[in-house]
């Protein structure tokens, strides 16, 4: 039996209320990426408050195509910024059958295809037809990623790699936004299936959350009721097309130099030279970092890369690649450590004539 | 290079520490004693550091060490004045082990509370600095005083290589302030800087200025040999013995009556054998003839008959000569320094029968109705020479060969002298080309017809020469008009034996024996001021030195008619040549004795040996410095044609012209860092468009770094910027005007680059520069103007 497109069925999985079609004009220049940037970080500033950063880097992943892993206390906001993200997009190809946002809170019984989807049988067409699962969203929200078996970690982590997902021999795509974002816990890991190092590879971050300041964590009290009444709905949104030409935009018209490249290298040189850390920093993670660098400048109003985009985000993307030798030291100390020199180097050539 | 020195620090900090401990322990203890200072210094640094980590509090740990030290200290006392201990292991291994404890312990203790104090507060670096100069310092302390070498090991290296050691002593110092300034550096701590740097290199220049340590430290060899200030002192603060001398006549007779049985009695015992009998002299001297009162014919038999027992029992070397460990105590000049005047060389193998070797500079003969002078008559003392010899200069009255033996000798002189000396008595001298220019000022060579025919062969000759004319001879045996002079010689000469009352040598023989038992060493004494010093001294508390014993006999000797003069130069026993050929000559050697002319021999040393002294000991002969400088004095000089460097002086002005040198070129270097740093501020106003961006960046940067505002390592610009924002919040805008120029896609129309623009940098420079004095200080401002360094802070 064969299956198509055509025979997926959406008819229960609920659609976002608002599809609506905007009539944003295309995004072909840096102000426009820049303005999609900022109708994002505009919403979800509202939505959750006190995580600025958080949010920035949330943007950045999003525009760089990577996925992120939050690690975090409940209660702290995860699910909320997961969710007013999924808000935040309108979806404006709705006959795809690609909802906006989906969020799969994962258990040790969770089986791969309450992920993927699975093939029903339909008693009256007499046909199998496909049930997609909740990773055909663009925005996915895998809650407590850890706690659940390694065979529906690795159905997951195929989806993130390949933006595809193999159910029934047979493989389907996934839309060109795809965006993960996973929480685990840090602290409870009783009963948990710590992620490999190489699957945690395929996070572009890992985001350890601090608690919000107390200014922040006070305006979250007073706004309960706003928020809960709709405040923010209004805002202007974006297209999922918009997300796709700023990705394209950033790549084309962000400037690296020669010079950022080398400092890259030179970090991971380093990683690997340094006798604290057992295994260095991959060439894929430098690769991957090169857009994270030029959405990060572009969400800083720049149009180049510059020394603070790697001193600011080389510790979000190699942090969680590096295994440690058994030390003392923190992670984040050591990559600290090792970025000092190669940025010396970045930033003294800039004085050079 | 940075790594390995940061992995290197302990381990040579380590090193440095035991280096001092050494350097402070030495000379003071056993080779054990400084084997375990050394272990406890390094042991201390470790225990310190390891000490420092751990969460004791300071006052535990320095109080926990002190605690030990004393404990130590108690026991290392104990184990050495209670018996239990060195019986068990024996007193000396006892002695040792005490030694290695302490010094061992104290080490260790010293070097852990110190790296402690350090670890925890870096400020107290400065103790660190402290100790190790303090090593260095005793080091060069150990050098001053003419003692030239010390530690030997290197000093011994660095003149066999033709350096002066000094240089070697002062390079070492050198590198372990640079060392320790490189190590402070790579430690990186809070208020160590470049500039802490360089106040140490400025403390260092300062010492060489101020500090003479180049070439030899030389002592002065006075034309008198440092001995005539007694006579000619003419400061009048001594009268009270005055009065004393007055009531001499009085006391003389019962005085010398008193004393000459007990002197006769010592006289022949300390001729004997023994050192320690000085005591013992004294003591028979006091108690007169307590035990027997041994006849004064006896004696004269014994001590000074022509056919004597053959070997000592009693008194066969009885012209008085006392073991030399005893001679050495009491023939220190006045002036008891060690310094090393000159090495003698001796081409033959010669052993003088007074068991010293007497080495005549000048002779005082004429008595000046006080004292003996020199002489200013042009017909007497012919066998000395008044200048240093330029060709082969034989002395016009060479003395007979008759019962005399030549010796050939080389002497090279560290010390300038007025006149050259010889052994006594020289027949010619001869320059020698200078073996080592670099370290003797002179050499010259002699001849001298020395004695050698044995003391008692001395008697029964005339005394006098009888070439001369009676008016010599009455200039040889002028002497003060005193009547007790000739008294008390006669008193003397009687208790000889009939036989021997009319022989010259006899008569000299028994008056030296009784002044070496009467008389006391002491350069503390000096009978200054009086009329007749020698007067006030003989007849009086009898307390002196040399000068006074040689004017004493020598008065005594001229008031029986026996031609007589006093020799000054040097003396030095013939046991401190160790066997070896080269004969060290140090500035305790000078000395001044009697002499007497004897018919058909010339004039013979006899000098006056006191048998008890209130003097310390001196030291002993340096062997090893003997030993270098005579290996020294031999060399072959480098070039003969090469004349020898006689007449200039050494240049000793090496510290002061390498400080002064130094100095300029850091005026220079500090001259050429303005020019830079004026540059570098300048630049913006010429530079173009397309420099601005770096120039003036530069420019700004350097402005900040005056003001003490200072990118760190591996801080990024932008993060720079928004530190320094408060003070000045325009530099945030020029980092990224800095920044847009240089990474930005160069293919943008300028027309979209203001960061490119004059105008813009021309504003946001003039911003920055009105931005900082508002918010610094001005006495910063100014340090950072003044600072010649400054901008390697900025980058």
């Amino acid at each position: 039996m064969t299956m198509t497109e055509a025979e997926t069925r959406n008819s229960d999985i609920p659609q976002s209320e608002h599809i609506t079609r905007t009539l944003a004009p295309p995004i072909n220049d840096l102000q426009g990426a820049y303005g999609a940037v900022q109708r994002l970080r505009e919403r979800l500033q509202t939505a959750v408050r006190g995580r600025d950063e958080v949010i920035e880097l949330i943007i950045i992943a999003l525009l760089s195509d990577g996925h992120i892993l939050l690690e975090d206390f409940p209660g702290s906001g995860k699910t909320t910024l997961a969710k007013a993200l999924g808000d935040c997009i309108v979806d404006d190809r709705p006959d795809d059958h690609i909802v906006t946002f989906r969020r799969i809170q994962f258990t040790p019984d969770l089986l791969p295809s309450d992920v993927t989807g699975t093939t029903v049988f339909d008693p009256n067409t007499n046909k199998f037809f496909f049930r997609p699962g909740p990773i055909f969203a663009h925005v996915v929200l895998a809650d407590e990623i850890n706690r659940t078996s390694p065979k529906v970690q690795a159905a997951m982590l195929e989806a993130m790699a390949e933006k595809q997902s193999t159910v029934d021999n047979r493989t389907r795509k996934l839309d060109e936004l795809f965006f993960v974002i996973a929480t685990q816990n840090p602290l409870d890991l009783a009963g948990t299936f710590p992620l490999p190092s190489a699957q945690l590879d395929r996070f572009l971050f890992k985001i350890r959350m601090k608690h919000i300041p107390r200014e922040a964590e006070l305006e979250v009290l007073a706004s309960a009721k706003a928020r809960k009444a709709g405040a923010g709905r209004d805002l202007p949104r974006v297209t999922r097309t918009e997300i796709i030409d700023a990705r394209v935009v950033i790549e084309n018209q962000i400037h690296v130099v020669a010079e950022v490249r080398e400092c890259l290298v030179d970090i991971a040189e380093k990683t690997r030279s340094d006798e604290r850390i057992l295994q260095g920093a991959s060439t894929r993670s430098l690769v991957l970092m090169i857009p994270a660098l030029q959405a990060r400048a572009l969400s800083r109003m720049r149009d180049y890369v510059s020394a603070e985009d790697v001193e600011a985000l080389a510790p979000l993307v190699f942090g969680h690649r590096l295994e440690l030798a058994p030390g003392s030291e923190t992670t984040e100390s050591v990559v600290r450590g090792c970025l000092v020199q190669p940025l010396e180097k970045l930033s003294r050539s800039t004085m050079r004539k | 290079m940075g790594g390995l020195l940061t992995r290197a620090r302990h381990p040579l900090r380590a090193l440095a520490m035991a280096m001092a401990a050494l350097s402070l322990a030495w000379g003071t203890t056993s080779t054990e004693g400084l084997i375990a200072a050394m272990t406890g210094a390094v042991l201390g640094v470790v225990a310190g550091e390891l000490l420092a980590r751990s969460r004791l509090r300071l006052v535990v740990i320095v109080g926990g060490f002190g605690l030990l030290l004393a404990a130590t200290f108690e026991i290392a006392s104990l184990s050495l004045t209670t018996t239990f201990l060195p019986s068990l292991i024996g007193p000396g291994t006892a002695i040792r082990a005490a030694g290695v404890a302490r010094y061992g312990v104290l080490a260790l203790s010293a070097n852990a509370a110190l790296r402690a104090v350090l670890v925890r507060k870096p400020a107290a670096l400065a103790l660190e600095l402290v100790f190790i100069a303090a090593a260095f310092a005793t080091a060069f302390a150990a050098h001053r005083d003419g003692v030239i070498a010390r530690p030997l090991w290197l000093s011994d290296w660095a003149w066999q290589a033709g350096i002066d050691p000094a240089q070697v002593f002062l390079a070492i110092g050198g590198a372990s302030v640079v060392i320790l300034a490189v190590l402070l550096l790579a430690e990186k701590r809070d208020g160590l800087s470049w500039s802490s740097l360089v106040a140490l290199l400025a403390l260092a220049l300062l010492a060489v200025l101020c500090l003479n340590v180049s070439g030899l430290p030389r002592a002065s060899a006075a034309n008198d040999l440092g001995l005539t200030n007694e006579p000619s002192d003419q400061s009048p603060h001594e009268t009270p013995r005055g009065n004393d001398g007055g009531r001499g006549p009085n006391r003389v007779d019962g005085g010398g009556q008193n004393q000459q049985d007990g002197g006769g009695q010592s006289g022949r015992d300390g001729g004997s054998e023994q050192p320690s009998h000085a005591d013992g002299g004294g003591q028979g001297g006091k108690d007169g003839g307590m035990d027997g009162g041994t006849p004064p014919p006896q004696i004269s038999d014994g001590s000074i008959g022509p056919a004597p027992p053959p070997q000592g029992s009693d008194g066969g070397q009885g012209q008085g000569v006392p073991p030399p460990s005893e001679r050495l105590s009491e023939d220190q000049g006045p002036s008891n320094s060690p310094a090393p005047m000159a090495v003698v060389i001796l081409d033959d193998d010669y052993s003088p029968p007074s068991q010293a070797y007497y080495f005549r500079q000048e002779a005082w003969s004429e008595y000046n109705g006080k004292r003996l002078v020199a002489t200013t008559r042009s017909d007497v003392d012919l066998d000395t020479l008044a200048d240093f010899p330029t060709q082969v200069t034989p002395v016009r009255d060479p003395p007979p060969i008759a019962g005399r033996t030549t010796v050939k000798a080389r002497v090279a002189l560290l010390v300038e002298h007025t006149h050259p000396f010889a052994l006594e008595t020289p027949l010619s001298f001869s320059p020698a080309p200078n073996p080592n220019p670099n370290r003797f000022l002179r050499a010259y060579r002699f001849e001298a017809a020395s004695q050698k025919i044995d003391f008692r062969s001395l008697l029964g000759r005339k005394a006098g020469d009888p070439r001369w004319t009676d008016e010599i001879r009455a200039y040889y045996t002028a002497g003060p008009a005193d009547p007790r002079y000739a008294q008390l010689a006669r008193q003397i000469v009687s208790k000889l034996p009939p036989r021997h009352r009319d022989d010259p040598f006899a008569k000299a023989l028994a008056i030296k024996a009784w002044l070496d038992h009467e008389l006391i060493y002491s350069t503390r004494h000096r009978h200054a001021g009086m009329d007749d010093p020698t007067a006030d001294f003989l007849f009086g508390n009898r307390t002196g030195y040399c000068v006074h014993f040689a004017h004493s006999a020598t008065f005594l000797w001229r008031s029986l008619g026996i031609p007589t003069r006093i020799g000054t130069g040097y003396m030095s026993a013939e046991d401190n040549r160790r066997g070896g050929s080269a004969i060290l000559i140090r500035g305790g050697d000078a000395h001044a004795w009697p002499e007497l002319h004897l018919e058909g021999l010339g004039w013979i040393v006899l000098d006056v040996q006191a048998e008890r002294s209130l003097d310390p000991p001196g030291s002993a002969t340096d062997e090893d410095l003997q030993r270098l400088l005579g290996e020294m004095a031999r060399e072959q000089p480098p070039d003969p044609m090469q004349p020898p460097r006689d007449h200039a002086p050494p240049y000793a002005h090496y510290g002061r012209d390498i400080g002064l040198g130094a100095l300029a070129l850091i005026l220079a270097a500090a001259l050429v860092l303005y020019c830079v740093k004026l540059y570098r501020r300048l630049c913006p106003v010429f530079a173009g468009a397309g420099a601005m961006p770096v120039v003036g960046y530069r420019a700004a940067l350097d402005v900040l770094a005056e003001a003490g505002l200072c990118r760190e390592e591996g801080e990024c610009r932008e993060r720079f910027a928004w530190r320094v924002k408060d003070t000045v919040p325009s530099f945030g805008e020029l980092t990224r005007m800095h920044l847009a120029a240089r990474l930005r896609r160069p293919d943008i129309d300028h027309e979209h680059r203001p960061e490119l623009r004059r105008d813009e940098w021309r504003r946001c420079l003039k911003a920055v520069r009105r931005e900082i004095p508002r918010a610094t200080k001005r006495w910063r401002l100014l340090l950072g103007l003044l600072h010649p360094l400054s901008f390697l802070e900025s980058r």
